[in-house]
């Protein structure tokens, strides 16, 4: 525990950035992979050919990926390109669960629904994102997590965050250091799970609950 | 009134059309039922009167527009729709359930809070125990009268109802049934009724559409379409006791005739009501072993009925 002692500035500065990658990662993945997951629900041949690359990109692994955008000219070393590589990991379980989330809702309510005259506008943000809600939210935390981990190898590439005292830790090696950035990688993953699963209580609506007897 | 003309629906790869050459009328307040086996297109025809699948080719008028003028979300918000499965919306409440085409018409909440309560009484449901349980609390006869006090929330005119009462158990559908009918004969609205079961379609309807491999094999009142059937299909579809069955449709009173010097007071065994299905009087004089029964409304002697005047009316063709 020495090391955390000594080096709590750097610690401090290493945790604020992983944070801050995670979060970009995440928000950025939110904001393209939900509208996304949503309109493939409405083209099932898309939907499969969409899934299909999201399942082989999942497959890649990490540091391959890391590298394959470095090599890109806007991107090169650093965030940029740990960004791309992190969103385009989430695709797999946030699009996915978008997509299988909304898929899942009960086709007869849907029918029901159309066939009082509700619009399809009405019946995705009324009755299609409040019943999937429970497997998006599902696919958003192990996006977070994931996010979380994957994001420790970004310092292979320029990024310095958490990963950097546990690769560090490695080249010399310093047991110590290795230590100390799993576990503090462990806790902030564990964090934001907790914090995730607050939210989600108060996102999915009561009667989900009740149906599912929880 | 709905009016189709020639409508024809054929689903995409579809050889033969799911609806052929369809042309029916459905008079304002009058319940027709539409009757037939599995894929005969039943469903295919009822949902294609709210537009939920277009038409390949023909018309479809409600009162005289044609239903292709109309947007189709409109179109449905001003139509009743009750499906089998009944698919109410299991993240809201019952109240809010009820209360979803009363919402796309922007209702102030007073007046759709008053509309719900009144409802849910109408179905039977005590609204302050009801109003704010979710549907999974609710048993399926339960949720069954939600489903169509749903359908009913803004006094639609027309209502469609595909098997409503087919998932129900036998007990629960026949009070539905009768819970319905006893709301129709005030509402008076044009009802299309989708069923496969003969029974439910002559005590449903006023008329009955006998569909075959999508085409409409016969169209007229329970009484004609059991009296004389158009062909051999509508002859098995209704089934070898077809005459035991228009008993279900005719009471005493309508066999009723005074006492005279053949049959006196003194030969009845035991009195009956006027308003008594002839089936059920039927079964009352197996009891009795007699041939004969006194008729009473409320207190007052009617008269009698016969076995032999029962047996003559049930034997009578249309058209007498
Ligand atoms: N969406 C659809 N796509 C293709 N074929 C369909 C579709 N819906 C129904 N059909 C076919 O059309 C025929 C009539 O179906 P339907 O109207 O549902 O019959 P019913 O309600 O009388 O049981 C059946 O052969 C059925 O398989
Ligand atoms: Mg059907």
């Amino acid at each position: 525990m020495s090391y955390f002692q000594k080096n709590l500035d750097t610690i401090i500065g290493y945790t604020q950035s992983h944070f801050e990658l995670v979060f970009l990662a995440v928000f950025i993945s939110l904001i393209l992979w939900v509208p996304i997951g949503i309109m493939m629900t409405r083209n099932d041949k898309a939907a499969l050919s969409i899934m299909g690359i999201a399942n082989s990109i999942f497959c890649i692994p990490s540091l391959s990926l890391f590298a394959v955008f470095v090599v890109i000219p806007y991107l090169g070393l650093g965030r940029r390109s740990a960004l791309v590589a992190l969103i385009l990991y989430s695709m797999m379980p946030l699009l996915g669960n978008v997509y299988r989330g909304i898929k899942l809702v009960d086709k007869t309510v849907i029918e029901a629904a159309k066939g009082m005259g509700m619009s399809a506008r009405r019946i995705l943000f009324e009755i299609q994102l409040p019943l999937a809600a429970p497997v998006i939210f599902a696919g958003l935390r192990t996006t977070v997590v994931m996010t979380t981990g994957i994001a420790a190898i970004a310092p292979y590439i320029g990024e310095r965050n958490l990963g950097s005292i546990i690769i560090i830790g490695l080249a010399q090696p310093n047991l110590d250091m290795i230590v100390t950035g799993s576990i503090l990688i462990s806790l902030v993953a564990i964090l934001l799970d907790t914090v995730m699963g607050f939210f989600e209580k108060k996102v999915i609506p009561k009667g989900i609950r009740i149906s599912q007897g929880r | 009134m709905i009016e189709l003309k020639n409508v024809t629906k054929k689903y995409k790869g579809q050889v033969k059309p799911a609806v052929q050459d369809l042309t029916l009328t459905v008079q304002t307040g009058e319940t027709c039922v539409l009757l037939g086996p599995s894929g005969c297109g039943k469903s295919t025809t009822l949902r294609m009167i709210n537009r939920m699948i277009e038409i390949t080719t023909g018309d479809i008028l409600i009162d005289g527009e044609n239903i292709r003028d109309k947007d189709p979300d409109k179109l449905r918000m001003g139509i009743g729709y009750v499906i089998q499965l009944i698919g109410l919306l299991p993240h809201r409440t019952i109240a809010e359930n009820i209360a979803t085409v009363p919402r796309l018409f922007g209702w102030p909440k007073p007046k759709i809070t008053a509309r719900v309560n009144e409802l849910l009484e109408l179905m039977g449901l005590d609204p302050n125990t009801y109003r704010d349980k979710y549907p999974a609390q609710l048993s399926g006869g339960q949720l069954q009268r939600v489903g169509v006090a749903r359908a009913l929330a803004v006094d639609p005119p027309i209502m469609l109802m595909d098997e409503p009462f087919g998932a129900v158990d036998p007990l629960v559908r026949n009070r539905l049934q009768d819970e319905f009918l006893r709301m129709q004969k005030q509402m008076r609205k044009t009802v299309c009724f989708v069923t496969h079961d003969i029974d439910e379609a002559i005590k449903m309807g006023d008329k009955i559409a006998i569909f075959n491999e999508g085409k409409l094999v016969q169209h007229g009142t329970p009484q004609e379409i059991l009296s004389n059937p158009a062909n051999d299909f509508v002859k098995n579809f209704v089934g070898a006791d077809r005459f035991l069955k228009k008993l279900n449709l005719s009471c005493v009173a309508d066999a009723v005739r005074p006492f005279d010097n053949k049959i006196t007071k003194d030969e009845v065994k035991t009195y009956v009501q006027s308003d008594m299905l002839l089936r059920d009087a039927l079964g009352v004089m197996f009891e009795y072993n007699t041939d004969y029964l006194g008729v009473l409304k409320g207190e007052e002697i009617l008269g009698t009925v016969s076995f032999h005047d029962i047996r003559s009316l049930m034997s009578q063709k249309e058209g007498e």
